[in-house]
């Protein structure tokens, strides 16, 4: 009776441990792309918020001069599509935003873009066990500062 | 099936079932630790298609040994047959990759449709 009823619950048990696996990869199958896309989404979202906070600090500190003043900085990355993913594209857009925030609010005579180019320029980024050099392809300055940035993975 | 066929089609698929298995755990990881699990698992089958050509073969010593007793005694045919076998295992790790690629571009397709 023993031995029977052993067997029972090993069967349960071999059952349920199969059953949960087989569900696991079928769940990270079916939903893994959607929680992809959600991470991403969150990411961007950091992003803008992060942006938005140094632009307003800056804009605040230059609200009564009437001078011309740095806005808004836009990073347009020149990749491959195969080398880099979409999370690593944003972090390497956070990264560069990053390194220029300081300059929203000031004056636009007072930037040299010789030295603006080299902060970035050859730069290499480390990430998820990848090497990536920047290169600032162009750069425009105005109200807006406009960096042209090619990626290669080493 | 002859030994020769059958040591192909165990290749082809320890190799193929390393990657997909592999990948398919990692994923289930990347949710436990919040991380992107498709990009864990793509990841994770970029990096490993080589052990799993290693472990289809059984070890890589094992191979190495037959080889330099092909090379040194002369026996082309047991090299030929080690190339062949290599060369399924690749095919195996790659059929995996592209596997988890196209549960990527699946994903990609049935969100789009929304």
């Amino acid at each position: 009776m023993k031995a029977k009823a052993n067997k029972y619950f090993l069967n349960f048990y071999a059952g349920l441990i199969t059953g949960i696996l087989t569900g696991s990869i079928l769940a990270s199958a079916l939903i893994s792309y959607r929680i992809d896309t959600f991470y991403e989404r969150i990411a961007a979202l950091e992003n803008t918020i992060m942006e938005k906070d140094a632009k307003l600090e800056s804009l605040e500190k230059s609200i009564n001069s009437k001078k011309y003043v740095l806005k808004e900085i836009e990073v347009i990355l020149l990749y491959n599509e195969n080398d880099i993913d979409d999370l690593e594209f944003m972090h390497i857009e956070k990264t560069v935003k990053e390194k220029y925030n300081v300059l929203l609010g000031n004056e636009i005579k007072s930037i040299d873009p010789d030295i603006i180019t080299l902060i970035i320029d050859k730069r290499i980024l480390r990430m998820n066990g990848k090497e990536i050099q920047l290169h600032v392809n162009k750069l425009m300055l105005s109200e807006i500062l406009k960096l042209w940035i090619e990626i290669n993975v080493l | 099936m002859s030994d020769f066929l059958s040591n192909l089609v165990n290749n082809f698929l320890i190799a193929f079932g390393v990657i997909v298995g592999a990948s398919f755990f990692a994923g289930i990881g990347a949710v436990i630790t919040d991380h992107p699990p498709l990009k864990a698992m793509l990841d994770l089958a970029r990096s490993i298609k080589i052990w799993a050509m290693a472990v289809a073969l059984g070890g890589t010593f094992s191979s190495f040994a037959v080889i330099e007793k092909g090379l040194f005694q002369g026996e082309i045919k047991t090299i030929l047959k080690q190339a062949i076998y290599v060369l399924t295992a690749i095919l195996g790790a790659n059929t995996g990759y592209l596997f988890i690629k196209l549960i990527h571009r699946c994903g990609a397709l049935w969100h789009g449709t929304e």
